[in-house]
C-alpha cells in the first residue's frame, strides 16, 4: 500500500510516498525516511543528514483512503 | 505538584501544557505549535516541582530532537521552587532575572495560591429499617 510520509528535518519539510505496509514499526519507517532523504528523494529537504537523524523523533499514523504518516520531534519533558 | 510548560515569544506565553508530578508527556499539538511559531519563539520553560535543578534525559533528547527538527536554537530553562537554570547553544546560566511569568509557573507548579482546593465526601450513612415479622 502507498503510504505518504511528511518529514520534517532542519526547518525544512517534505513528502515522500513509499509502498509500504502501514503497520510496519516506527524504527522501519525512520531508516526509510533516513534513506529517502540521503539519496534526495524527498523534495524540501537537503540530503545532507546525520546517522540516526530521526531517533528522537515520533511518527503520528493517520489511516484512511491515503494512510499519511507525519515524522516529528518528540516533545514530552520529564524529571 | 505538576510540571507546567510555557512556550514564550519574548516575555509572552504563547501556550501553557500542565503534566503530572514528574512528567508532560507527548502532544502533537505542542509540536504543531512549535512549528507554527519556529521563527517567533524565543524559550521554551518548564518546572520540575521536584527541585531538580538539571535537564533530565527525557528533556535532553527533547531539546535535541526539536532543534533537529526546526533548525532552530532555543533559550531552553527548568524553573524549580527556588532555581532558574537556562541552556542555548549548550551553554547553561544559572539565571538571576524574574521575568514576570517566573511566579506564575511556580504557582501553577506547586499550587502555591491555594486553589487546588480538595474536597472530602462524608460518606452517607444509610439508614435502613428492618421489618421484623412479629409471629
Amino acid at each position: 500500500m502507498n503510504v505518504l510520509l511528511n518529514i520534517t528535518y532542519q526547518g525544512q519539510s517534505g513528502n515522500y510516498l513509499v509502498n509500504m505496509d502501514p503497520g510496519v514499526d516506527d524504527a522501519t519507517i525512520k531508516n526509510v525516511c533516513e534513506e529517502a532523504v540521503r539519496s534526495g528523494e524527498v523534495p524540501g529537504i537537503s540530503p545532507a543528514l546525520p546517522r540516526n537523524a530521526f531517533a528522537n523523533f515520533v511518527i503520528d499514523r493517520f489511516h484512511g483512503d491515503q494512510p499519511r504518516f507525519v515524522v516529528r520531534p518528540k516533545v514530552p519533558f520529564g524529571t | 505538584m505538576r510540571e507546567v510548560c510555557f512556550l514564550l515569544v519574548q516575555d509572552k506565553i504563547l501556550r501553557a501544557y500542565f503534566g503530572s508530578a514528574t512528567r508532560i508527556p507527548d502532544e502533537r499539538e505542542r509540536w504543531e505549535t512549535i512549528w507554527k511559531h519556529r521563527n517567533e519563539l524565543t524559550e521554551i520553560v518548564h518546572s520540575h516541582p521536584g527541585n531538580f535543578l538539571a535537564f533530565s534525559q527525557e528533556d535532553l533528547t527533547t531539546m535535541e530532537a526539536v532543534e533537529a527538527g526546526t533548525g532552530k536554537a532555543f533559550t531552553w530553562s527548568i524553573v524549580t521552587r527556588s532555581g532558574f537554570l537556562s541552556r542555548k547553544s549548550g551553554s547553561d546560566t544559572l539565571r538571576q532575572d524574574s521575568p514576570w511569568w517566573l511566579p506564575l509557573l511556580r504557582e501553577l507548579s506547586y499550587d502555591t495560591t491555594g486553589s487546588a482546593v480538595t474536597t472530602r465526601r462524608t460518606p452517607r450513612k444509610t439508614i435502613r429499617k428492618r421489618k421484623e415479622s412479629i409471629t
